[in-house]
């Protein structure tokens, strides 16, 4: 079980050079320094805020993932004792928890990020949450074949979306053109 | 019995999948464009449209979980992997620049690990 723990750890911890490297994140400068200029945002905030910001929105992930992944083993498991209804209705409360999570971690990423780069995001939690829950509720191993193709598959997102943010530009008016 | 995922008779629980997929990112865009709305209201808006989708779902999992004895772990990946590639859609759709090399190995490498997982 441990090693598949780690497993799921190191899957997680793949975000990190991830977003150094799109330097969504940094830790090397000043926190008080203001973050970089994206064309069409105002560089509003400070390196530590945006460090903050991006942390707190993996967080935040993170816990929804956990709280969808636990409802689906538990609809699973108490699916012959509680009723259809109870059932849906106990779904609807973990994806309703999720999405208040989900929504304003999106949107707090969203500030320094691209759409694509919350997907990652998204898939990287939904993997490593999903096999500490697998491995913990159901002591299920996941094999080394598994993991390599795991660790692929959110390798390869990440390769997808290595594109540095880059918000759309302000259209230019047909005066400015024409200056 | 039990029936691999990526069999024709997982067809009928895929395409609907699929859809889910493809509406949760079609919400996800707009939410991230509509800024001027409160992030409090849209997160209500939200929770409340997830109402048809758990009402949807439960059903639908536990026809694939009990009754066709598609494996958990297949389940989860299978919905993880279609979210993502309905992203990739997207972003293919509305490009702004000519993809990168390493950004087509990285299709690749995602779609073969995808497969082979699933096989």
């Amino acid at each position: 079980m441990l090693e598949t723990i780690l497993f799921a750890v190191v899957i997680f911890a793949l975000l990190w050079p991830f977003f150094i490297y799109l330097d969504v994140m940094n830790f090397t400068k000043d926190p008080s320094t203001m973050e970089k200029h994206l064309p069409g945002r105002p560089a509003r905030r400070t390196i530590g805020r945006k460090n903050e910001d991006v942390s707190k929105s993996i967080g935040y992930i993170f816990v929804g993932h956990a709280l969808i992944c636990g409802a689906f083993f538990a609809f699973l498991n108490f699916n012959d004792l509680l009723p259809d209804g109870a059932l849906i209705a106990l779904a609807w409360a973990a994806m309703a928890i999720a999405m208040f999570l989900f929504s304003p971690a999106n949107r707090m990423m969203n500030a320094y990020s691209n759409l694509g780069h919350i997907a990652v995001v998204h898939l990287v939690c939904m993997l490593s949450t999903f096999i500490i829950v697998i491995s913990f509720v159901y002591d299920v191993k996941v094999n080394i074949e598994q993991a390599g193709y795991m660790f692929l598959m959110a390798v390869g997102a990440m390769m997808i979306f290595s594109g540095k943010p880059n918000a759309p530009q302000k259209k230019k008016n047909e005066e400015e053109i024409s200056f | 019995m039990e029936y691999s995922i990526l069999s024709f008779q997982s067809l009928p629980f895929l395409l609907p999948m699929v859809v889910c997929a493809i509406i949760l990112n079609v919400g996800l865009y707009i939410h991230l464009n509509f800024k001027h709305v409160p992030i409090k209201k849209i997160s209500m808006i939200v929770a409340l449209l997830m109402l048809p989708f758990a009402a949807f779902f439960v059903p639908l999992l536990s026809k694939m979980a009990f009754d066709f004895g598609f494996e958990l772990l297949f389940i989860y990946i299978a919905f993880s992997g279609i979210c993502f590639i309905s992203v990739l859609i997207f972003a293919v759709l509305m490009p702004k620049r000519a993809p990168s090399i390493v950004q087509i190995l990285g299709v690749g490498v995602f779609l073969f690990s995808f497969y082979s997982l699933l096989a």
